[in-house]
């Protein structure tokens, strides 16, 4: 895995609340909130 | 003196494995005692389904029940588990890593670390052991091979602006996914926040989580995605439906780990420990259809 290009911060990001809330916030003003809604099966 | 050495070494082997079995046949027995366990798990759940069955096959007298949902709404429901203190769930596979953290300040996580714990790289475990990721997936784009040209594969998030796919690009909400968000974010940070605004003039599309993403490629609906999971297009692939997943070479592809844990008030804590040292083993761990955090597994998606 790490013979290919990644970026490995995920936990990083995730347990900055901060951040993720601010993130998104910022998101959903492009996308709007979950309007088609999908599955797990 | 080497000869000894060499003999000792062989010695400390075998013992080391002989204790190995043991523990798990001890943890086998107090398992079936508990006759079941119970797996909470975020993201499509047919996955787990299968290696549930598995997992009563090798160990009998042990049943799983696997329940599936969005990690961001199965995590509200063990939430109120751990206020009603009635936990029911076992063990929990999530993407969002941000619950297991919390979890763990908050005492509701038994430590425990599956063997061989050496092997699983320092980035995907916690160092206490309450929890452990069991797979890393990683976030390449898709497209449907039989709709897009070879010179209009993407090779770069640039290449979701142009107009070929325009109205015919899809994508979880970021706002919804952390690991769309995730994916979504190391984007803006090279290219900036005006990448939104161009790939939103591009008229994307949006939908709850990566099944529904995978799936509408495959139906040709739209046509890419800049935001798959690796192991979801696979399942796809292998179903012998039209998709295809590209890593670039250009922008840092996101991984990240499928976390677990244990709670700390489960009602079968033995059996969850037996599947997740089982589901670890290397038998279990190179037949993902992702990475194994395991640096000694060396599987790669295919």
């Amino acid at each position: 895995m790490f013979s290919y290009k990644i970026v490995n911060t995920y936990p990083e990001l995730l347990v900055n609340a901060p951040l993720m809330a601010d993130l998104r916030k910022r998101f959903e003003g492009y996308t709007g909130p979950v309007k088609n809604a999908g599955g797990v099966r | 003196m080497r000869g000894a050495m060499f003999l000792a070494a062989v010695v400390l082997s075998i013992g080391a494995r002989a204790v190995s079995a043991e523990t798990m046949n001890e943890l086998y027995q107090r398992a079936k005692a508990e006759k079941s366990l119970v797996i909470f798990k975020g993201g499509p759940v047919v996955e787990y389904e299968r290696w549930g069955k598995e997992f009563e096959a090798k160990y009998p007298g042990v049943s799983v029940s696997v329940t599936g949902g969005f990690s961001n709404v199965l995590d509200a429901q063990i939430d109120q588990q751990l206020t009603d203190k009635k936990v029911t769930t076992d063990f929990a596979v999530f993407q969002t890593v941000q619950d297991f953290a919390r979890w763990k300040s908050e005492g509701a996580l038994a430590n425990f670390k599956p063997e061989p714990w050496d092997k699983i790289d320092p980035s995907f475990k916690d160092p206490d052991g309450a929890w452990v990721a069991v797979g890393v997936n990683a976030m390449p784009y898709a497209y449907n091979p039989n709709l897009v040209k070879p010179e209009d594969v993407p090779r770069s998030a640039l290449d979701f602006l142009k107009p070929v796919f325009k109205g015919k690009l899809i994508a979880a909400y970021p706002a919804d996914d952390d690991a769309t968000l995730y994916d979504f974010y190391q984007i803006v940070q090279k290219y900036g926040w005006d990448y939104m605004d161009k790939y939103m003039a591009n008229q994307p599309n949006f939908v709850q989580g990566h099944l529904g993403v995978v799936r509408s490629i495959a139906s040709g609906e739209n046509l890419a995605t800049l935001d798959t999971i690796a192991n979801t297009s696979l399942e796809i692939i292998h179903a012998g439906q039209p998709q295809a997943i590209v890593f670039s070479e250009i922008d840092p592809v996101p991984v990240w780990p499928l976390t677990a844990a244990i709670f700390k008030d489960a009602p079968h804590p033995n059996a969850a420990r037996l599947f997740l040292n089982w589901f670890m083993e290397p038998e279990q761990q190179s037949r993902l259809a992702y990475w194994s955090p395991r640096g000694d597994v060396a599987r790669l998606p295919a």
